[in-house]
Protein backbone atom coordinates (compact mmCIF):
# COMPACT_ATOMS: atom_id res chain seq x y z
CA UNK A 1 0.00 0.00 0.00
CA UNK A 2 2.82 1.80 0.96
CA UNK A 3 4.11 2.31 -3.05
CA UNK A 4 0.52 3.19 -4.16
CA UNK A 5 0.58 6.15 -1.39
CA UNK A 6 3.59 7.12 -3.10
CA UNK A 7 2.92 6.74 -6.70
CA UNK A 8 -0.32 9.29 -5.69
CA UNK A 9 1.69 11.53 -3.00
CA UNK A 10 4.53 12.08 -6.50
CA UNK A 11 2.80 15.09 -7.80
CA UNK A 12 5.86 15.67 -9.94
CA UNK A 13 5.20 12.88 -11.86
CA UNK A 14 2.39 13.03 -14.96
CA UNK A 15 1.43 9.40 -14.38
CA UNK A 16 0.45 10.50 -10.86
CA UNK A 17 -1.97 13.88 -11.45
CA UNK A 18 -3.72 11.08 -14.30
CA UNK A 19 -4.20 8.58 -11.37
CA UNK A 20 -5.66 11.41 -9.05
CA UNK A 21 -8.19 12.53 -11.64
CA UNK A 22 -9.15 9.11 -12.41
CA UNK A 23 -10.15 8.39 -8.88
CA UNK A 24 -11.99 12.27 -8.15
CA UNK A 25 -13.60 10.60 -11.28
CA UNK A 26 -14.35 7.65 -9.84
CA UNK A 27 -16.03 8.99 -6.59
CA UNK A 28 -18.19 11.29 -8.21
CA UNK A 29 -19.72 8.53 -10.19
CA UNK A 30 -20.72 6.26 -7.26
CA UNK A 31 -22.24 8.92 -5.13
CA UNK A 32 -24.08 10.07 -8.49
CA UNK A 33 -25.52 6.20 -8.44
CA UNK A 34 -26.34 6.46 -4.64
CA UNK A 35 -27.92 9.67 -5.17
CA UNK A 36 -29.86 8.48 -8.21
CA UNK A 37 -31.29 5.01 -6.94
CA UNK A 38 -32.30 7.28 -3.08
CA UNK A 39 -34.38 9.56 -5.21
CA UNK A 40 -36.14 6.22 -7.04
CA UNK A 41 -36.85 4.62 -3.50
CA UNK A 42 -37.98 7.25 -2.00
CA UNK A 43 -40.32 9.30 -4.87
CA UNK A 44 -42.81 8.31 -7.90
CA UNK A 45 -44.77 6.27 -8.72
CA UNK A 46 -42.09 3.30 -8.56
CA UNK A 47 -41.16 4.31 -4.40
CA UNK A 48 -40.30 1.64 -2.36
CA UNK A 49 -43.05 1.97 0.45
CA UNK A 50 -42.14 0.53 3.90
CA UNK A 51 -44.26 -2.66 5.20
CA UNK A 52 -46.28 -1.78 7.84
CA UNK A 53 -45.45 -4.11 10.80
CA UNK A 54 -48.61 -5.19 12.16
CA UNK A 55 -50.12 -6.58 8.37
CA UNK A 56 -47.41 -9.55 8.72
CA UNK A 57 -48.26 -12.09 10.39
CA UNK A 58 -45.53 -15.20 10.76
CA UNK A 59 -45.91 -17.55 8.23
CA UNK A 60 -45.45 -20.54 10.67
CA UNK A 61 -44.85 -20.45 15.14
CA UNK A 62 -42.69 -22.64 16.56
CA UNK A 63 -43.41 -26.14 17.48
CA UNK A 64 -41.10 -26.40 20.48
CA UNK B 1 -89.81 -63.21 71.33
CA UNK B 2 -92.81 -60.60 72.59
CA UNK B 3 -93.44 -57.54 70.67
CA UNK B 4 -92.74 -55.42 73.89
CA UNK B 5 -88.99 -56.72 73.05
CA UNK B 6 -89.04 -54.30 70.36
CA UNK B 7 -90.62 -51.56 72.26
CA UNK B 8 -87.59 -49.23 72.31
CA UNK B 9 -86.02 -49.96 68.69
CA UNK B 10 -87.38 -47.62 65.74
CA UNK B 11 -88.17 -48.79 62.99
CA UNK B 12 -84.96 -48.08 61.08
CA UNK B 13 -83.02 -50.20 63.84
CA UNK B 14 -85.10 -52.99 63.02
CA UNK B 15 -84.63 -52.70 59.22
CA UNK B 16 -81.30 -52.41 59.85
CA UNK B 17 -80.83 -55.60 61.59
CA UNK B 18 -82.99 -57.87 58.97
CA UNK B 19 -81.02 -55.91 55.90
CA UNK B 20 -77.73 -54.58 56.53
CA UNK B 21 -76.74 -56.92 59.69
CA UNK B 22 -78.40 -60.02 59.00
CA UNK B 23 -75.22 -61.94 58.86
CA UNK B 24 -75.17 -61.16 62.79
CA UNK B 25 -78.08 -62.42 64.31
CA UNK B 26 -79.16 -66.22 64.39
CA UNK B 27 -82.58 -66.88 62.19
CA UNK B 28 -85.36 -66.79 64.96
CA UNK B 29 -84.18 -63.52 65.89
CA UNK B 30 -84.47 -62.20 62.28
CA UNK B 31 -88.05 -63.90 61.75
CA UNK B 32 -89.17 -61.77 64.92
CA UNK B 33 -87.87 -59.04 63.70
CA UNK B 34 -89.36 -59.26 60.39
CA UNK B 35 -92.89 -60.03 62.14
CA UNK B 36 -92.38 -57.11 64.62
CA UNK B 37 -92.19 -54.69 61.01
CA UNK B 38 -94.76 -57.12 59.47
CA UNK B 39 -96.96 -55.66 62.97
CA UNK B 40 -95.98 -51.99 62.56
CA UNK B 41 -96.58 -52.22 58.57
CA UNK B 42 -93.25 -51.86 57.78
CA UNK B 43 -92.60 -52.79 54.29
CA UNK B 44 -88.50 -53.12 54.83
CA UNK B 45 -87.66 -53.09 50.93
CA UNK B 46 -89.95 -50.21 50.73
CA UNK B 47 -88.41 -48.42 53.72
CA UNK B 48 -85.15 -48.63 51.74
CA UNK B 49 -86.24 -47.57 48.74
CA UNK B 50 -84.82 -44.21 49.23
CA UNK B 51 -81.72 -43.48 47.94
CA UNK B 52 -79.26 -40.59 46.09
CA UNK B 53 -78.11 -40.04 42.90
CA UNK B 54 -75.07 -38.08 42.07
CA UNK B 55 -74.15 -36.99 38.72
CA UNK B 56 -70.42 -35.98 37.76
CA UNK B 57 -70.17 -32.54 39.89
CA UNK B 58 -73.97 -31.78 40.30
CA UNK B 59 -75.57 -31.56 43.76
CA UNK B 60 -77.01 -34.82 45.05
CA UNK B 61 -80.94 -36.14 43.91
CA UNK B 62 -82.99 -38.69 46.05
CA UNK B 63 -84.42 -41.41 43.90
CA UNK B 64 -85.64 -44.76 44.04
CA UNK B 65 -83.66 -47.80 43.55
CA UNK B 66 -85.70 -48.52 40.28
CA UNK B 67 -84.93 -44.85 39.12
CA UNK B 68 -81.54 -45.42 40.02
CA UNK B 69 -80.83 -48.26 38.09
CA UNK B 70 -82.09 -46.23 34.87
CA UNK B 71 -79.33 -43.83 35.46
CA UNK B 72 -76.77 -46.25 35.70
CA UNK B 73 -78.29 -47.84 32.40
CA UNK B 74 -77.90 -44.68 30.52
CA UNK B 75 -74.73 -43.81 28.13
CA UNK B 76 -72.03 -42.12 30.94
CA UNK B 77 -69.53 -40.05 28.92
CA UNK B 78 -65.76 -40.98 29.25
CA UNK B 79 -64.40 -40.32 32.64
CA UNK B 80 -67.53 -39.14 33.85
CA UNK B 81 -68.96 -39.96 37.35
CA UNK B 82 -72.01 -41.42 39.12
CA UNK B 83 -72.15 -41.37 42.74
CA UNK B 84 -74.99 -44.30 44.37
CA UNK B 85 -75.53 -43.89 48.22
CA UNK B 86 -77.79 -46.68 49.40
CA UNK B 87 -80.59 -45.95 52.46
CA UNK B 88 -77.53 -46.95 55.33
CA UNK B 89 -75.28 -44.56 53.70
CA UNK B 90 -72.58 -46.30 52.02
CA UNK B 91 -71.63 -45.22 48.71
CA UNK B 92 -70.39 -46.25 45.10
CA UNK B 93 -68.46 -43.66 42.78
CA UNK B 94 -68.99 -45.60 39.38
CA UNK B 95 -66.77 -44.08 36.37
CA UNK B 96 -66.69 -44.67 33.18
CA UNK B 97 -63.67 -45.70 31.39
CA UNK B 98 -62.16 -46.56 28.38
CA UNK B 99 -63.02 -50.05 28.03
CA UNK B 100 -64.73 -50.53 31.42
CA UNK B 101 -66.09 -49.46 34.75
CA UNK B 102 -64.52 -48.33 37.54
CA UNK B 103 -65.98 -48.54 41.05
CA UNK B 104 -64.75 -46.54 44.39
CA UNK B 105 -66.43 -47.65 47.26
CA UNK B 106 -66.91 -45.71 50.55
CA UNK B 107 -67.75 -46.38 53.85
CA UNK B 108 -69.66 -43.62 54.95
CA UNK B 109 -67.40 -40.60 53.96
CA UNK B 110 -64.55 -42.55 54.02
CA UNK B 111 -62.68 -44.62 51.06
CA UNK B 112 -62.53 -48.06 51.04
CA UNK B 113 -61.09 -49.37 47.77
CA UNK B 114 -61.77 -49.73 44.13
CA UNK B 115 -62.13 -52.48 41.44
CA UNK B 116 -62.99 -52.49 37.47
CA UNK B 117 -66.53 -54.18 36.42
CA UNK B 118 -66.04 -55.32 32.27
CA UNK B 119 -69.44 -54.39 31.39
CA UNK B 120 -72.81 -52.48 32.02
CA UNK B 121 -74.85 -55.40 32.63
CA UNK B 122 -71.96 -56.70 35.40
CA UNK B 123 -72.91 -53.39 36.76
CA UNK B 124 -76.55 -53.18 36.81
CA UNK B 125 -76.23 -56.55 38.84
CA UNK B 126 -73.86 -55.14 41.44
CA UNK B 127 -75.60 -51.67 41.88
CA UNK B 128 -78.80 -53.46 42.12
CA UNK B 129 -77.67 -55.49 44.83
CA UNK B 130 -75.66 -52.58 47.17
CA UNK B 131 -78.50 -50.84 46.97
CA UNK B 132 -81.25 -53.27 48.05
CA UNK B 133 -78.93 -53.88 50.66
CA UNK B 134 -78.12 -57.57 49.32
CA UNK B 135 -74.57 -59.13 49.62
CA UNK B 136 -72.12 -57.51 46.83
CA UNK B 137 -68.91 -57.68 48.00
CA UNK B 138 -68.03 -60.96 46.31
CA UNK B 139 -68.37 -59.36 42.72
CA UNK B 140 -65.94 -57.20 43.47
CA UNK B 141 -62.82 -59.16 42.18
CA UNK B 142 -59.60 -57.71 42.65
CA UNK B 143 -59.48 -54.81 44.16
CA UNK B 144 -57.31 -51.92 44.40
CA UNK B 145 -55.77 -49.12 46.44
CA UNK B 146 -55.67 -45.95 44.34
CA UNK B 147 -54.14 -43.99 46.91
CA UNK B 148 -50.85 -45.52 46.41
CA UNK B 149 -51.06 -45.30 42.46
CA UNK B 150 -48.63 -43.42 40.69
CA UNK B 151 -48.88 -39.98 38.74
CA UNK B 152 -47.98 -41.26 35.02
CA UNK B 153 -49.07 -37.59 33.06
CA UNK B 154 -51.16 -34.49 34.41
CA UNK B 155 -52.95 -32.47 31.22
CA UNK B 156 -55.78 -30.29 30.38
CA UNK B 157 -56.72 -31.71 26.50
CA UNK B 158 -58.91 -34.73 27.15
CA UNK B 159 -58.23 -36.04 23.40
CA UNK B 160 -54.55 -36.41 24.40
CA UNK B 161 -55.43 -38.14 27.48
CA UNK B 162 -57.84 -40.80 25.31
CA UNK B 163 -54.90 -41.23 23.05
CA UNK B 164 -52.90 -42.06 26.19
CA UNK B 165 -55.08 -44.22 27.41
CA UNK B 166 -55.87 -45.88 24.37
CA UNK B 167 -52.42 -46.94 24.06
CA UNK B 168 -52.22 -48.32 27.25
CA UNK B 169 -55.59 -50.44 26.85
CA UNK B 170 -54.46 -51.83 23.62
CA UNK B 171 -51.70 -52.66 25.46
CA UNK B 172 -53.77 -54.39 27.94
CA UNK B 173 -52.08 -52.69 31.00
CA UNK B 174 -53.85 -51.30 34.09
CA UNK B 175 -54.60 -47.68 34.90
CA UNK B 176 -57.52 -45.06 35.54
CA UNK B 177 -57.83 -41.18 35.01
CA UNK B 178 -58.90 -39.04 37.58
CA UNK B 179 -60.83 -35.92 36.56
CA UNK B 180 -61.08 -32.61 38.79
CA UNK B 181 -64.37 -33.42 40.42
CA UNK B 182 -62.70 -36.18 42.42
CA UNK B 183 -58.50 -34.83 42.40
CA UNK B 184 -59.95 -30.63 42.65
CA UNK B 185 -56.61 -29.49 40.23
CA UNK B 186 -57.15 -26.19 40.64
CA UNK B 187 -55.72 -25.98 36.94
CA UNK B 188 -58.82 -28.61 35.88
CA UNK B 189 -55.89 -31.40 34.73
CA UNK B 190 -56.75 -34.99 34.50
CA UNK B 191 -54.58 -37.38 36.27
CA UNK B 192 -53.46 -40.79 34.00
CA UNK B 193 -52.83 -42.83 37.58
CA UNK B 194 -50.77 -46.46 37.18
CA UNK B 195 -49.95 -48.88 39.73
CA UNK B 196 -46.62 -48.42 40.96
CA UNK B 197 -43.62 -46.64 38.66
CA UNK B 198 -44.68 -49.46 36.04
CA UNK B 199 -41.82 -49.12 33.57
CA UNK B 200 -44.02 -50.48 30.60
CA UNK B 201 -46.97 -47.77 30.86
CA UNK B 202 -43.95 -45.61 31.03
CA UNK B 203 -42.85 -46.83 27.91
CA UNK B 204 -45.84 -46.58 26.30
CA UNK B 205 -46.05 -42.54 27.02
CA UNK B 206 -42.25 -42.36 25.69
CA UNK B 207 -43.43 -44.01 22.45
CA UNK B 208 -46.67 -41.60 22.25
CA UNK B 209 -44.57 -38.67 22.96
CA UNK B 210 -41.39 -39.88 20.40
CA UNK B 211 -44.04 -39.86 18.04
CA UNK B 212 -45.53 -36.46 18.29
CA UNK B 213 -41.70 -35.44 18.06
CA UNK B 214 -41.06 -36.83 15.01
CA UNK B 215 -44.50 -35.49 13.78
CA UNK B 216 -43.15 -31.86 14.53
CA UNK B 217 -39.57 -32.08 12.66
CA UNK B 218 -41.49 -33.84 9.79
CA UNK B 219 -44.28 -30.63 9.77
CA UNK B 220 -41.25 -28.20 9.64
CA UNK B 221 -39.27 -30.10 6.83
CA UNK B 222 -42.40 -30.40 4.82
CA UNK B 223 -42.53 -26.61 5.39
CA UNK B 224 -39.18 -26.21 4.23
CA UNK B 225 -39.46 -28.31 0.95
CA UNK B 226 -42.77 -26.16 0.13
CA UNK B 227 -44.59 -29.85 0.50
CA UNK B 228 -47.90 -28.45 1.42
CA UNK B 229 -50.05 -31.45 0.97
CA UNK B 230 -47.63 -33.31 3.18
CA UNK B 231 -47.85 -30.56 5.67
CA UNK B 232 -51.20 -30.23 6.17
CA UNK B 233 -51.79 -33.86 6.40
CA UNK B 234 -48.79 -34.04 9.11
CA UNK B 235 -50.81 -30.77 10.86
CA UNK B 236 -53.76 -32.43 10.77
CA UNK B 237 -52.51 -35.66 12.20
CA UNK B 238 -51.21 -33.32 15.34
CA UNK B 239 -54.31 -31.83 15.44
CA UNK B 240 -56.22 -35.36 16.21
CA UNK B 241 -53.83 -35.38 19.80
CA UNK B 242 -55.95 -32.37 21.11
CA UNK B 243 -52.73 -31.10 22.37
CA UNK B 244 -52.91 -27.55 24.25
CA UNK B 245 -49.93 -26.27 21.70
CA UNK B 246 -51.66 -23.23 19.90
CA UNK B 247 -48.63 -23.23 17.33
CA UNK B 248 -50.34 -26.28 15.99
CA UNK B 249 -53.11 -24.84 14.92
CA UNK B 250 -51.92 -21.60 13.91
CA UNK B 251 -49.33 -23.26 11.67
CA UNK B 252 -52.06 -25.81 10.51
CA UNK B 253 -54.66 -22.56 10.01
CA UNK B 254 -51.79 -20.71 8.11
CA UNK B 255 -50.86 -23.77 5.89
CA UNK B 256 -55.49 -24.23 4.78
CA UNK B 257 -54.95 -20.14 4.51
CA UNK B 258 -52.58 -21.08 1.94
CA UNK B 259 -53.87 -23.37 0.11
CA UNK B 260 -57.04 -21.33 -0.18
CA UNK B 261 -59.30 -23.25 2.41
CA UNK B 262 -60.21 -20.10 4.40
CA UNK B 263 -63.06 -22.01 6.08
CA UNK B 264 -61.21 -24.48 7.93
CA UNK B 265 -58.26 -21.66 8.35
CA UNK B 266 -60.46 -20.17 10.44
CA UNK B 267 -61.85 -23.20 12.81
CA UNK B 268 -57.87 -23.69 13.13
CA UNK B 269 -57.26 -20.12 13.75
CA UNK B 270 -60.09 -19.99 16.23
CA UNK B 271 -58.72 -23.05 17.96
CA UNK B 272 -55.19 -21.53 18.11
CA UNK B 273 -57.18 -17.73 19.82
CA UNK B 274 -59.22 -20.23 22.07
CA UNK B 275 -55.94 -22.37 23.69
CA UNK B 276 -53.73 -19.24 23.75
CA UNK B 277 -56.28 -17.09 25.71
CA UNK B 278 -57.07 -20.10 27.68
CA UNK B 279 -53.08 -20.62 28.80
CA UNK B 280 -53.19 -16.53 29.82
CA UNK B 281 -56.02 -16.61 31.85
CA UNK B 282 -55.16 -20.22 33.26
CA UNK B 283 -56.93 -19.63 36.58
CA UNK B 284 -60.41 -19.92 34.71
CA UNK B 285 -61.46 -23.17 35.03
CA UNK B 286 -63.82 -22.57 31.86
CA UNK B 287 -62.66 -26.14 30.43
CA UNK B 288 -63.47 -28.51 33.19
CA UNK B 289 -66.99 -27.03 33.32
CA UNK B 290 -67.42 -27.08 29.41
CA UNK B 291 -66.08 -30.77 29.15
CA UNK B 292 -63.86 -31.39 25.98
CA UNK B 293 -62.75 -27.62 25.68
CA UNK B 294 -60.90 -26.47 22.73
CA UNK B 295 -63.44 -25.20 19.89
CA UNK B 296 -66.47 -26.10 21.64
CA UNK B 297 -65.41 -23.99 24.73
CA UNK B 298 -65.07 -20.86 22.56
CA UNK B 299 -68.47 -19.48 23.40
CA UNK B 300 -67.42 -20.20 27.33
CA UNK B 301 -64.27 -18.65 26.33
CA UNK B 302 -65.60 -15.63 25.59
CA UNK B 303 -68.08 -15.47 27.80
CA UNK B 304 -65.96 -16.16 30.98
CA UNK B 305 -63.25 -13.70 29.47
CA UNK B 306 -66.02 -10.71 29.69
CA UNK B 307 -66.62 -11.94 33.10
CA UNK B 308 -62.87 -11.21 33.87
CA UNK B 309 -63.08 -7.68 32.69
CA UNK B 310 -65.61 -6.46 35.48
CA UNK B 311 -64.90 -3.16 36.66
CA UNK B 312 -63.61 -4.27 39.98
CA UNK B 313 -60.98 -6.05 38.59
CA UNK B 314 -56.83 -4.71 39.45
CA UNK B 315 -56.09 -4.25 36.23
CA UNK B 316 -57.10 -0.43 34.59
CA UNK B 317 -59.44 -0.51 31.44
CA UNK B 318 -57.69 2.09 30.16
CA UNK B 319 -53.88 0.65 29.83
CA UNK B 320 -53.58 -2.51 27.50
CA UNK B 321 -52.74 -5.50 28.61
CA UNK B 322 -49.70 -6.83 26.99
CA UNK B 323 -50.11 -10.45 25.10
CA UNK B 324 -47.29 -12.70 23.59
CA UNK B 325 -46.68 -12.33 20.15
CA UNK B 326 -48.04 -15.13 19.14
CA UNK B 327 -51.81 -13.90 19.75
CA UNK B 328 -51.12 -11.06 17.66
CA UNK B 329 -50.14 -12.97 14.79
CA UNK B 330 -53.56 -15.09 15.57
CA UNK B 331 -55.13 -12.03 15.57
CA UNK B 332 -54.11 -10.88 12.24
CA UNK B 333 -54.19 -14.02 10.89
CA UNK B 334 -58.02 -14.20 11.64
CA UNK B 335 -58.55 -10.51 10.84
CA UNK B 336 -57.30 -10.86 7.19
CA UNK B 337 -59.53 -13.94 6.52
CA UNK B 338 -62.74 -12.07 8.26
CA UNK B 339 -62.06 -9.86 4.99
CA UNK B 340 -62.99 -13.42 2.86
CA UNK B 341 -65.72 -14.71 5.26
CA UNK B 342 -67.03 -11.53 7.09
CA UNK B 343 -70.45 -13.02 8.86
CA UNK B 344 -68.35 -15.62 10.53
CA UNK B 345 -69.16 -15.34 14.28
CA UNK B 346 -66.44 -17.69 15.16
CA UNK B 347 -63.74 -15.16 13.87
CA UNK B 348 -65.70 -11.77 15.38
CA UNK B 349 -66.07 -13.52 18.55
CA UNK B 350 -61.97 -14.33 18.74
CA UNK B 351 -61.14 -11.20 17.60
CA UNK B 352 -63.59 -9.42 20.45
CA UNK B 353 -61.84 -12.23 22.91
CA UNK B 354 -58.61 -11.18 22.10
CA UNK B 355 -59.61 -6.94 22.29
CA UNK B 356 -61.44 -7.66 25.13
CA UNK B 357 -58.68 -9.71 26.98
CA UNK B 358 -55.79 -7.03 26.12
CA UNK B 359 -58.34 -4.23 27.18
CA UNK B 360 -58.48 -2.66 24.09
CA UNK B 361 -62.26 -1.73 25.09
CA UNK B 362 -63.11 0.03 21.34
CA UNK B 363 -61.50 -2.35 18.98
CA UNK B 364 -63.39 -5.41 20.99
CA UNK B 365 -66.75 -3.41 21.63
CA UNK B 366 -66.74 -2.77 17.39
CA UNK B 367 -66.44 -6.97 17.03
CA UNK B 368 -69.11 -6.97 19.37
CA UNK B 369 -71.58 -4.57 17.31
CA UNK B 370 -70.50 -6.78 14.15
CA UNK B 371 -71.84 -9.72 15.73
CA UNK B 372 -75.12 -8.12 16.85
CA UNK B 373 -75.70 -7.17 13.31
CA UNK B 374 -75.23 -10.72 12.35
CA UNK B 375 -77.17 -12.46 15.18
CA UNK B 376 -79.28 -9.53 17.72
CA UNK B 377 -79.53 -12.36 19.79
CA UNK B 378 -76.22 -12.89 20.72
CA UNK B 379 -76.18 -12.99 24.78
CA UNK B 380 -72.04 -12.58 24.77
CA UNK B 381 -71.85 -9.67 22.74
CA UNK B 382 -75.17 -8.28 24.11
CA UNK B 383 -73.55 -8.95 27.97
CA UNK B 384 -70.36 -6.96 27.03
CA UNK B 385 -71.94 -4.31 25.41
CA UNK B 386 -74.42 -3.90 28.45
CA UNK B 387 -71.81 -4.21 30.82
CA UNK B 388 -69.66 -1.61 28.82
CA UNK B 389 -72.68 0.88 28.70
CA UNK B 390 -72.64 0.56 32.28
CA UNK B 391 -69.43 1.99 32.77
Amino acid sequence: MDIVWEYLTDLQSRHSAYAIAALLVLVWWVGRSFVRLYRQATSGAGRLERPQEEERPRRRLPLD
Amino acid sequence: MQPDHFAAYHDEDLVRALTLERANYQAPYLASVAAELARRNVDPQAFIDQVEVRYHADAPATCTIAQALAKASEELPLWHLLAFTRYFGDTLVVQRELRSYLVNVYRGEEYAFSFFVAEGQALQDLLRRFLTLADWDHLAGTTYQLDSWHSLLRTRSPRYMQKIATALADEGLLFTVQTPVLSRDPRGQLTLLVPGRDPAATAVLHKVEDHLSTLRDQATAAFAANDRDRELAIYAELATYGLNNPAIYYNLGSALAEAGRYAKAATAFVEAASLSLTALDIQVPFQSRRGTGGLGGTFGMVGTLISSLKPDEKTPTDEQREVPDYIEDIELQLAHLLKRLPQDLNILHALAAIAAIRHDVPRAREHYRQIIEINPADETAKHYLAEQAGE
